[in-house]
């Protein structure tokens, strides 16, 4: 779980690490008000979980209320990286002394923890050039060890002091909140103490059960399709089920509804999906033996997205009884009143009674669909979709 | 020859005594696999299906169990995978999927301080076809031969195994690293046993979005550690960066990670890069 910008610097905050005096703001006219209240030159930030945001024009420096309304109105239901602009952070602009980077991610190659502290930050940073780069023992680092490593960035005293407490709340943070991230970059020195300017957290999402402060994580992280996913996979853990929104209200190209069976098998579905020009509103993968109402429940739930073209689902060559996965895959379009253009590509265990299974729901629907099986590859199939798309136009 | 498992592999089931562990053991059985011994704290001294189970992993050794792998409950898998590694069992299959990130970084790290070969987690497993199977893998769509195939998603592997055999073309080893961000033996690790296989003349890769796995692979080429030709399909060229797929492993942060950064790496490197899996058919 990628944490928006707003709820990092909380998380850092619960660790002493402060931010700037900041308001989140859903309208352009709250943003209005929210630099009138902090006053001066402010900071409009789009509240998105990562994405090169500062590239996209996403952060802008105002120097007055009326700028932050502009850049607010600007900011508010645009798009970027598939995530939908819903709320800005409006955040007095700091004067810094100097600046830094810190981050702990994890590190596959070092199967660890690594922490990195660099002189400088900031937009286009390069990690990799961080002064400080060290694995996190197992048992954790002390604050010795910490003002230890900061003495390489030639910073003494006071300043060392800072720096050391504000990286060792960096290191907590990862540690106790489960974090495959978290990033501060800038952090920026200031007269008396140190700020967090921006920050990144992504969590583990097999952790969130042990993380400190649960009423933290908000709702807004995720989209209400995410949510109710990961809420019934909580109720029922035969299988894996996934779901990600890759697509806001703002998009208005051609879209289809994505279903797999598999995590390698759901993105080699949009690799063959691009290649004929669509995109995916979404990504959802159910495998490993779930259950036909679990896969009812995601194909209603990717079947009922009101602006979706087609809907595509194939399978890898698939252990589970896809008979059951079929059964599931047509209650879900029922339920969802789904008709619309229609592949599905089945391969695997009983491909061929769950091909019948599907192919019986479209005759019966009159739904202009193609049921396929491992004689074609997901290209090929994704080239079916394409062509019912275009006949229907 | 093969790699990491073949006939003289004698396998410990970890939980042989579950309902999903005795489909796991039917699978292996199939395909040739020698299991020796059921592991069941509790339930020592019964067998399954002519299997001896016993309470403990020593027991399991004693008897010439000398890899394992795991099918017990999510609460008790960190002390079952310490017991397996603490056995000196290697390797040492990991399948569950959803394993807590501070979990899977203690085990992998311990599993490398006791010199053990970890599989996972979220592996399929790894088989050398027509030799010995330790996973959950439908035996009929592998064949023996010489294209080891290294896979950071199950399903795709036995997909891409299906297309090679479908072809004429067999496979000596072919390992599932498990799909997530934290896995002991990886991409890397599994191509240089690849390379020292007698057996392997050629290596395939399905690799995705996220992790520096494949990067690191394109090091070992240049570095000419990796002389076996290697063909690789790499999925998730158009999936938005800054999202966390169904593999915890699968997530791209812009340039770092992405399919079409690792393409290009890998293509400079000499490797060969499908546009399609299916392609593998023409290998």
């Amino acid at each position: 779980m990628r944490l928006v910008e707003s709820v990092a610097k909380q998380v850092l905050s619960r660790h002493g690490l402060k931010a700037p005096r900041g308001i989140e703001c859903r309208t352009a006219a709250e943003a209005r008000a929210a630099a009138d209240e902090l006053g001066g030159e402010v900071f409009v930030k789009a509240q998105v979980a990562f994405g090169d945001r500062a590239g996209a024009g996403l952060v802008r420096r105002a120097a007055g209320a009326v700028e932050a309304e502009t850049a607010a109105r600007q900011m508010l239901g645009s798009e970027i990286e598939a995530s939908l602009v819903e709320s800005v952070l409006v955040e007095a602009a700091i004067e810094a002394v100097e600046s830094f980077y810190v981050s702990v991610h994890v590190d596959d190659e070092e199967r660890a923890r690594v922490l990195r502290v660099g002189s400088g930050g900031g937009a286009g940073y390069d990690r990799d050039e961080a002064e400080v780069q060290v694995v996190v023992p197992r048992h954790g680092l002390e604050l010795f060890d910490i003002r230890n490593l900061v003495g390489r960035l030639g910073v003494r005293g006071a300043e060392r002091e800072v720096l050391a407490r504000a990286v060792a709340a960096v290191v907590s943070a990862a540690r106790d909140w489960h974090a495959y991230t978290v990033e501060v970059n800038p952090l920026f020195l200031v007269e008396d103490g140190a700020l967090a300017i921006d920050a990144k957290v992504e969590l583990d999402d097999y952790s969130l059960a042990a993380v400190p402060d649960p009423g933290l994580l908000p709702d807004q992280v995720e989209a209400d399709r995410e949510r109710r996913a990961r809420e019934y996979q909580q109720s029922d853990h035969r299988g894996s089920f996934r779901y990600v929104q890759l697509i806001g209200e703002s998009y208005d190209g051609a879209r289809v509804g994505s279903h797999s069976v598999g995590g390698g098998e759901s993105l080699v579905v949009f690799d063959a999906l691009e290649s004929v020009g669509l995109r995916p509103a979404n990504y959802c993968d159910t495998s490993g033996a779930p259950s036909q109402e679990k896969v009812a429940f995601a194909a209603a739930l990717i079947a009922s997205q009101p602006e979706i073209d087609g809907y595509f689902f194939s399978s890898c060559i698939a252990n589970q009884p896809l008979s059951v996965t079929a059964n599931g895959l047509v209650e879900g379009f029922r339920r969802a009143g789904w008709r619309g253009p229609t592949v599905v590509r089945i391969a695997g265990n009983e491909e061929a009674e769950a091909r019948e299974t599907v192919s019986a729901w479209a005759e019966a629907e009159g739904v202009r669909a193609r049921v396929v099986g491992r004689e074609l590859d997901e290209w090929q199939a994704a080239e079916l979709l394409r062509g019912l798309l275009a006949e229907g136009a | 020859m093969a790699f990491l498992v073949d006939e003289s592999t004698r396998i410990v089931v970890q939980g042989l005594t579950g309902s999903t562990g005795k489909l796991a053991g039917d699978m292996m059985r199939a395909a040739g696999a020698s299991i020796v011994a059921g592991v069941t704290p509790g339930k020592g001294g019964r067998s399954a299906d002519g299997t001896p189970v016993f309470d403990t992993v020593e027991e399991a050794r004693a008897v010439g169990a000398s890899a394992s792998i795991l099918f017990v409950p999510a609460p008790l898998l960190r002390d079952a995978a310490l017991e397996a590694f603490a056995a000196g069992m290697s390797p040492v299959v990991l399948m569950v999927d959803g394993v807590p990130l501070d979990v899977s970084l203690e085990l992998v790290t311990a599993a490398r301080e006791a010199g053990v070969v970890l599989i996972g987690p979220n592996s399929p497993g790894v088989i050398s076809p027509g030799k010995s199977l330790l996973g959950a893998l439908r035996a009929d769509f592998y064949s023996p031969g010489s294209v080891a195939i290294v896979s950071r998603s199950g399903g795709m592997m036995t997909t891409i195994a299906y297309e090679l055999t479908k072809a004429g073309i067999g496979q000596s080893t072919c390992v599932g690293v498990g799909g997530d961000a934290v896995i002991g033996l990886d991409i890397p690790e599994a191509a240089l046993l690849a390379e020292a296989d007698p057996e392997t003349e050629r290596l395939l890769v399905f690799g995705e979005v996220g992790t520096s796995q494949e990067e690191r692979l394109a090091g070992l080429i240049r570095s000419g550690a990796i002389t076996k030709p290697v063909y690789a399909y790499i999925a998730g060229a158009s999936a938005p960066a800054g999202k966390r797929y169904s593999h915890a492993g699968a997530s791209a942060e812009g340039e770092h990670g992405g399919a079409v950064a690792k393409r290009r790496v890998l293509a400079e490197a000499g490797a060969t890069i499908l546009d399609r899996y299916t392609d593998a058919r023409r290998l």
